[in-house]
């Protein structure tokens, strides 16, 4: 039990920070997703991300546990994943837009939920935790990590945006482009911490 | 201005547009994980652009029928299901032309289920979207990322690993730091803000085109009045 335990923190921890999806991989950097409007716009697809990506995992581990040493993995897994986040999908969107008495945030949560699911980010989650044999603790810790990590990124890239449009940049490089310059320095620095080959 | 100039440089600006100047990658950064992380090598470029090929265009072509026949919400359901699933096809078709690159590319290979560009663009997609335009657009923004891809590819191997399409090649100076996502980040942040300038170039060309045009229809007609 302790030992379990032990495995979803240091999961966690590593997915938050070592391998973060978005700063060590490039995942998840679609304009839909890193020029969020606000705060609050940030942590509601953050939220969103965490709560699909958390209740799937479940059904993923549980494929993973059922499909070690089959021949037909490498073929099966994809749609199975697939099925297990369009599940909890469509019960967010469900439950979501009937049971929510505040019709604001659950006419937001309609408008992120997509975006928030259909991502790279999401899904890379659970083929790393495939490819690296993880226990049911991992990959829950690994889900839960991700989420957290990529709300990070999310922020990280908002407070960034503000600063770079105060500052002197030439007109070239506006917008998209400095942004991108400035996460591949935060993804150098992170390697420059880290200096190891990521698996993939 | 002689018209067959002007109607050689409209097509090869229709051309460039489509590749460039509007190109989705671009402009608004989608399927930026895999020329960030992936364009390490041009075999991998090769197979992801064939990938991206099947997936696209399979996709747009179902999304097309699902915008008139279903309703919206289920739409992003249907794309992805019939994304996901051209994907497992062209992985098993990639497998046996590349299969080493494949099996290096690892997760990137099944993330291109849900790359930004297939989703967006099938998602924008109405009752009224007429088939013909929206594929031949949907090509070429393929084509678009694939010339991206090859480019970045192209340069980022040839420095990082001294060799092309796998082949040793002599090189002057290798950097393997290149090989790197942070590089990546950095060499797509350039790529972008190069094609603003081009848009920008582009755009004064079409302008001054037009002006030009009008000059000429104006001269004409005071002469008919004279």
């Amino acid at each position: 039990m302790e030992n379990s335990f032990l495995l979803f923190i240091s999961t966690a921890i590593v997915a938050l920070a070592v391998e973060n999806a978005v700063l060590a991989r490039g995942l998840g950097t679609d304009n839909r997703s890193l020029f969020v409007k606000g705060p609050r716009s940030g942590l509601l697809m953050g939220g969103i991300f965490a709560w699909i990506i958390v209740w799937s995992a479940f059904p993923v581990s549980l494929t993973n546990y059922l499909l070690k040493g089959s021949p037909y993995v490498t073929v099966v897994r994809a749609p199975i994943y697939l099925a297990s986040i369009l599940m909890v999908y469509t019960l967010t969107s469900v439950l979501g837009t009937r049971h929510l008495k505040n019709r604001q945030l659950a006419e937001e949560i309609k408008q992120a939920l997509p975006v928030a699911t259909f991502n790279s980010a999401l899904f890379s989650a659970f083929f790393l935790s495939a490819s690296q044999n993880f226990f049911f603790s991992q990959t829950l810790g690994y889900a839960l990590g991700s989420a957290v990590g990529y709300t990070a990124a999310i922020f990280i890239i908002y407070y960034a945006r503000k600063r770079l449009a105060i500052s002197a940049v030439p007109r070239a490089f506006r917008g998209l482009p400095i942004l991108l310059i400035y996460l591949g320095l935060l993804s150098l620095a992170l390697y420059g911490l880290i200096g190891h080959n990521l698996p993939t | 201005m002689e018209l067959s100039k002007v109607r050689r440089y409209r097509k090869r600006h229709k051309l460039i547009a489509a590749l460039f100047s509007q190109s989705p990658v671009l402009i608004i950064g989608l399927n930026l994980p895999f020329l960030i992380a992936t364009s390490v090598s041009l075999r991998s470029a090769a197979a992801l652009s064939l990938e991206l090929l099947v997936v696209h265009m399979g996709t747009m072509a179902v999304a097309l029928l699902a915008a008139r026949y279903c309703p919206r919400v289920v739409r992003p359901v249907i794309n992805v299901a019939t994304s996901t699933l051209l994907m497992m096809v062209a992985r098993l078709w990639l497998t046996v032309f590349f299969r080493g690159v494949v099996d290096a590319l690892g997760i990137y290979i099944y993330l291109m289920a849900v790359n930004g560009m297939t989703l967006t663009q099938t998602n924008a997609l109405t009752k009224d979207s007429h088939p013909l335009p929206v594929l031949r657009g949907a090509f070429l923004n393929v084509a678009g990322f694939s010339v991206l891809m090859f480019v970045i590819s192209f340069f980022r191997e040839y420095l990082g690993s001294g060799t092309l399409w796998g082949n040793p090649v002599a090189v002057f100076l290798r950097l393997p730091g290149v090989l790197v996502p942070f590089f990546g980040f950095i060499v797509v942040g350039f790529l972008l803000a190069g094609a603003k300038v081009l848009n920008k170039k582009l755009l004064g060309l079409a302008l001054r085109e037009r002006a030009l045009r009008e000059a000429r229809f104006s001269i004409i007609e005071n002469d008919v009045v004279l």
